[in-house]
Formats: C-alpha cells, sequence, structure tokens
C-alpha cells in the first residue's frame, strides 16, 4: 500500500483507541488486532486486480478519511433519517457509526434472541460474539472487510436461537452526518440466523447531501439448517460520497437466503457478495437493482459458491444508467467438483438511457462437477424502440412512453420484496428519478 | 378525411410506394389488398408515423392537416389508431394502466377531463364485451404471453377504448381461426358507423366475409392498381393476384409506348 496512505491509517487506528471507541473490550480489541493485521499486510486493490477491473478507486484514495469519535451530530441533522421509518419493525438506527437511542425501538423479540449493538453486545453476549463476529470478513483478507474492522466500534449484532422467528422485519439504518473532517463511517451488521429460524432484515445505509464521506460497510450472514432468512440492503448515499460494501453468506443445508441489493446513491458504488452454499439443498436468491445517472459508477461483483450438492441459486441483477454514469456486473458461479445437482440460473439486464452511459457486464462460471444445470444471460440495451412506437401510436408521449418502460423494467426486482410498505417506498424513490407519475 | 396523393416512400432506400393515390371519406370502409411485398405494410406504417420509412414525394392530408408532420402521437390524438400485425409485448406494465394512460393522454390532447379509475373500468367493462376478450389478459402484462389470436383480440380492444376516427388494421386477420376472426369482426362492424373510418389492410380475402368493405384495393409495386366495390375481393379469391399482376404490366408497358 502507499505508505502514506497506510500511515494516515495506523494514525486513525492510534486516534481511535485513545478516544476509547471500542471501550477496551477483549472480544474487539482481538478483532480489531486481526483486521489491522490483514489491513496493514494488504493493498487496496486497483484496476489491475481482475476483480477491479471496472471500478478506479483512486478519486477515493485522494481523501483521507477518520471516523467519528464521538456521536455529535445535532437533531435538526438527524431528524431526516425519520422519513425512513416504516411501521410495526424494530428499528436500530445508527449515525456516524454510534448506535442513536432515541430513534431505536426493539420490541417482540424472540426468547433468548440477541438483537443488540455491537458494543453491548460484546460486554452482555461475549461467548456469541466471541464466536461469530467478523469471522467471515477476518478469513478473506481483504482490505475493506479488514479496515472496517480495525475500527470496530458499533453496529448491529443478530442472533436467532434454533427454531426462533422474527414476526416483523428488523429495519436497521446506518445515516451518515457528514460535516467536519472527512467521515468514514464503517456500518457492520452480523446476523446469525440458527437451525429453523425465519427472520426478515432491511438495512439502509443512508446520508445527508453534502460533504464527501466513505461508508465502507460489511455484513456478515450465517443461516443455519433449514433457516428462511430475507434481508435487503438499500443504499441511498449522498452523490459525493464513496460506498463500499462487503457481504457475506453462508448457508447450512436446506436453508433459503435471499439477498436484495437496491443501489441508488454515491460517486462510487462498489457492492460485493460472496454466497456460500455450505449444505445439502440450499438455496440462496440474489437480487439486485442499481439506478444512477450524472458521472455515479456502480460495481457488482457476487460470487456463489456452491459448495455443495443439490442447491440451488438464482440471480437477478439489473442496472438502469443514466447521463454518463458507469457500471459494472461480475456474476462468478463456482460449482465444486462433487457438487452434482447443482441448479444454477443467473440473469443480468442493463438498461442505458443514453449513448454516454456504459456498462460493463461479466458472467464467470466454474463448474468442476458434471451433473449440474447451470444458466445465464446478460444483455446491455436501450429503450425498446418497437414498444416506444407502440405506446406512442396509442397517444403516450415519448418521454412518458420511457418512463413507462424504465419503471417497469425496475419494478421486477421491487416486487420480489417480500415487504409491502418497502415495496411501496422504493416504488416511490424510483417513480420519482424517472419522472414517472402514475 | 384522408386523402393520399401519389405517395412515394423508401425504406433503407429502396423504394416501396410509387406514387400512390387513396381517399377515404367519414364513414367509409376500404379494404387494401395485395400479395406480399407490394407495400400494404408500409403504407399503414407510415400512416401511423413509424420511423425508418422516408417519404419522398407525395403527401397525406387528414382533415385538411399534413398526416406527415405529425409525431405518432399526435395522429393518435388527432383519431388514427393503428392495429399491429404483430402487437408488441411490453413486460411489467399493465394492460389496463397502459389503456388508461393511453386515453387520457388522448382526452389531455383534446381538452378534455381525464377519466379516474372508476370511470375508467366502467368504460372498459362496456367495450370488453365486444371482442369477448377474457378479463384476466387486463391484468397482465401488455400482450406478454397472449397467444396470436389474444394479441390481436387487444388490438381491437384498444380500438374499441380509445374510439378513433380512423382505424387502420394491419394483416389483423393474419394468425386467427375462423372463431377468433369471426369477433374481431364484429368488433370492428359495431365500432364503424357514420362517423369514422377504416382501413383493412389485408392479403385475404377471408376476413372481408365479416367485414364488408365500401371499396377494395388492390396494391401492387407501390401503386394502387385496381379499384372496385367488395365484388374484386371475391374476384381476387378465385382468380388470385396474377391476373391482377398482368393486367397491372400491360397497363404500365402500354402507357410507356
Amino acid at each position: 500500500m502507499n505508505p502514506s496512505k497506510k500511515n494516515w491509517y495506523l494514525t486513525q487506528f492510534d486516534l481511535f483507541d485513545k478516544n476509547g471507541n471500542g471501550k477496551k473490550n477483549a472480544t474487539s480489541a482481538a478483532i480489531r488486532d486481526k483486521a489491522r493485521n490483514i489491513f496493514t499486510s494488504g493493498d487496496f486493490p486497483t484496476t489491475d486486480d481482475e476483480s477491479w477491473k471496472y471500478t478506479n478507486l483512486s478519486p477515493m484514495l485522494q481523501y483521507n478519511f477518520s471516523p467519528a469519535f464521538i456521536p455529535d451530530p445535532s437533531p435538526e441533522k438527524t431528524d431526516p433519517v425519520r422519513s425512513l421509518f416504516m411501521d410495526g419493525t424494530s428499528r436500530m438506527v445508527f449515525i456516524n457509526g454510534w448506535l442513536n437511542e432515541q430513534f431505536t425501538s426493539i420490541q417482540g423479540i424472540p426468547k433468548k434472541a440477541v438483537i443488540k449493538n455491537i458494543s453491548e453486545a460484546v460486554r452482555t453476549n461475549s461467548d456469541l460474539t466471541g464466536e461469530f463476529l467478523g469471522k467471515q470478513s477476518l478469513a478473506v483478507q481483504q482490505p475493506f472487510p479488514a479496515l472496517n474492522l480495525s475500527m470496530l466500534n458499533d453496529g448491529a449484532f443478530i442472533y436467532l436461537p434454533d427454531g426462533s422467528e422474527l414476526s416483523e422485519p428488523l429495519h436497521i439504518i446506518f445515516y451518515t452526518v457528514p460535516g467536519g473532517r472527512t467521515l468514514m463511517n464503517q456500518p457492520f451488521v452480523q446476523i446469525v440466523a440458527s437451525d429453523n429460524t425465519r427472520a426478515g432484515i432491511i438495512i439502509h445505509t443512508v446520508g445527508l447531501p453534502g460533504e464527501v464521506y466513505l461508508s465502507n460497510a460489511v455484513t456478515e450472514v450465517i443461516a443455519g439448517k433449514s433457516a428462511k432468512i430475507e434481508i435487503a440492503n438499500i443504499q441511498y448515499e449522498n452523490l459525493q460520497s464513496f460506498h463500499i460494501h462487503s457481504l457475506f453468506m453462508k448457508q447450512s443445508s436446506d436453508s433459503q437466503l435471499s439477498h436484495h441489493a437496491f443501489s441508488f446513491g454515491s460517486s462510487l458504488a462498489r457492492n460485493d457478495v460472496s454466497a456460500t452454499l455450505d449444505g445439502e439443498n440450499g438455496e440462496c436468491v440474489l437480487n439486485g437493482l442499481f439506478t444512477i445517472e450524472g458521472q455515479q459508477h456502480s460495481d457488482h461483483s457476487t460470487v456463489i459458491d456452491h459448495a455443495k450438492p443439490n442447491c440451488r441459486s438464482r440471480e437477478v441483477y439489473k442496472g438502469i444508467l443514466n447521463g454518463k454514469s458507469t457500471g459494472a456486473f461480475n456474476g462468478k458461479i463456482i460449482v465444486r467438483q462433487d457438487s452434482q445437482r447443482t441448479d444454477a440460473k443467473q440473469s443480468n439486464n442493463n438498461l442505458l438511457l443514453t449513448k454516454e452511459a456504459t456498462m460493463n457486464t461479466r458472467p464467470q462460471l466454474e463448474i468442476f462437477a458434471d451433473d449440474v444445470k447451470c444458466t445465464h444471460g446478460a444483455t446491455i440495451g436501450r429503450i425498446d424502440d418497437t414498444a416506444l412506437f407502440y405506446m406512442r401510436s396509442r397517444g403516450i408521449d415519448p418521454y412518458r412512453a420511457q418512463s413507462i418502460l424504465t419503471m417497469a423494467f425496475a419494478m421486477q426486482l421491487v416486487e420480489y420484496l417480500p415487504w409491502e410498505s418497502l415495496r411501496l417506498q422504493l416504488q416511490e424513490r424510483i417513480a420519482a428519478q424517472f419522472n414517472f407519475r402514475n | 378525411m384522408l386523402e393520399i396523393v401519389n405517395l412515394h416512400a423508401t425504406v433503407n432506400g429502396n423504394p416501396i410506394l410509387k406514387g400512390l393515390n387513396l381517399t377515404v371519406k367519414t364513414g367509409e370502409v376500404h379494404a387494401i389488398m395485395g400479395p406480399n411485398g407490394s407495400g400494404k405494410s408500409t403504407l399503414a406504417n407510415i400512416l401511423a408515423g413509424k420511423e425508418g420509412y422516408t417519404v419522398t414525394k407525395g403527401e397525406v392530408r387528414y382533415y385538411d392537416r399534413n398526416l406527415l408532420e405529425l409525431s405518432p402521437e399526435e395522429r393518435a390524438c388527432e383519431g388514427v389508431f393503428l392495429a399491429f400485425q404483430y402487437p408488441v409485448e411490453i413486460p411489467g406494465v399493465n394492460n389496463t394502466y397502459f389503456l388508461k394512460t393511453a386515453l387520457n393522454s388522448i382526452r389531455k390532447y383534446r381538452g378534455e377531463e381525464e377519466l379516474d379509475a372508476m370511470d375508467f373500468l366502467n368504460l372498459v367493462r362496456e367495450k370488453i364485451k365486444l371482442v369477448e376478450i377474457d378479463e384476466d389478459l387486463l391484468k397482465r402484462p401488455v400482450n406478454e404471453g397472449f397467444s396470436g389470436g389474444e394479441k390481436k383480440r387487444n388490438e381491437i380492444f384498444h380500438m374499441a377504448v380509445l374510439d378513433p376516427k380512423l382505424a387502420i388494421l394491419d394483416e389483423t386477420d393474419s394468425g386467427l381461426d375462423i372463431d377468433a376472426l369471426k369477433i374481431v369482426a364484429n368488433g370492428v362492424n359495431v365500432l364503424q358507423s357514420e362517423h369514422n373510418s377504416v382501413i383493412v389492410v389485408t392479403h385475404y380475402q377471408r376476413l372481408l366475409n365479416y367485414i364488408v368493405p365500401d371499396f377494395v384495393h388492390v396494391l401492387w409495386d407501390g401503386r394502387i392498381v385496381k379499384s372496385g366495390g367488395k365484388e374484386l375481393a371475391q374476384q381476387l379469391e378465385e382468380q388470385g393476384y396474377d391476373r391482377i399482376k398482368e393486367e397491372a404490366s400491360r397497363t404500365a408497358t402500354g402507357a410507356a409506348v
């Protein structure tokens, strides 16, 4: 790594320790130490790295980011977060990385379940946090998850014991109020869903408009046997920000794990998904939609590892690119030698609304077993001229027709969501973006 | 209402229409027949305003306006309707929603109040009977997964709701079985009145057993080479197009001499 850049973060680690963000807990300290070792011995990726070919981090690396050492934003700056609240859900709100108790409310949790902020959980549930916290991130030795855990302070820790169920989705919001120093907000969510659990978790990462900041998020999910878990990540960072999200998912046999990624904001967004089907008869669903404009860049890189036989994966990603925006999708599917009767399906469809927008898509299938069913399809196209003419010939003006067609393209992903309130929220947001009126 | 004078048009530089003349008055039903490649669909598409056609000569007057200067949506708002030969599938766009948007766009253009959901539903219920369309198709995305017959019936259903002054049916009979053909024809007959006109573009005579035209025109090599009453269609059915082609080339040769 560039020595001055490395020194900057080493200084930040020192400042972080001196300011006592982690409150000197042994579990957190041990994770931070491991993460710092990984971080300092590694490098930020460059476009020479195969999986970062289309995402150049140099604009981000010009900045020196610092964590928020105290939870200081004023109420008038934090109040807009209320617009995201959904009725009937338990809610955890983190502002600049710190739990906000005023907005947080958790009710009706199953017996023996743990839904806590991490700084609390490491004190009260040291056995569980010691067993699970950050394990998947530390195993991969990548710089962004390592940077996140190098300053592990707060975040959400969710543990569901065998057979438990969350009757309403859990809503987690990471909110950045930029200002003062160039902030880095590093959301961390750990989800441990034991055998036969049912849960839905909605995670928003959001930032107030204004100054540049880095949102470097990590989500780790473990799904036990026959667990049924739905997770959505919705990214509304401000348009100056940089957003990195590293998602790790590991599933046991007969589990169903669905992840929905919606990405709208930030000047540069990179989403890494690493999903492992680690037990037979598991089902992994990855859905994603990004809509970008202006000079925005959005990159999704997913890996689904069929490590065991008889598993199913379904992946649908879509991109809508306006202005001079650029996008990339890389979808890798690995089918191990013994993973017979794997059934994998991947599709990536992209809509370019201007001539200046650019999209790169790359399916990557690595199949080592012989009895498998793997299909993939990728398209990059413009608004369908024949559909546009059909609509115009019935009296609909071309701007309206284009917005209807764009909206229809996007709504497929919204309709996959199991929660109506979130569907409506997203529909409204996408409609506003494409000037769509009902 | 419609006057086509000496219309010449090219596609990718290839001349397709070569001096077409046609006059349609309000309340009339005209059938345009002709073999494949004679320019039937080109004519229909040019009237609707589809891109990809270059008019090199001639003009199209529609109620004293130059039709060719209007955008496709303006033509629709002025009462022109094209029933597509190949209706387009639009995934994700609900058929009813589409039609309501279309109708209200047209009403807005004409300075009429837009219909609310309730009024629109009543209108749909009334029109749906004409084409015997399955109500389920209204809830589905436009034409997506519809059978060939369902697509054509959906076109006539759209036409019924939008109530055009000039309806152009481009090979609406192709791919229809006889029952579907009757339903489609019945829909057209019910909608046709002294206030609106229909141009039926077809390869075969059989649709004209059910939609009885006032005039039949034979299009060949980009021109109307013969016009007559409904009996002309019957004659074509019996003799085929070859006889007409021969006559037409004789006339062309004669004219040259």
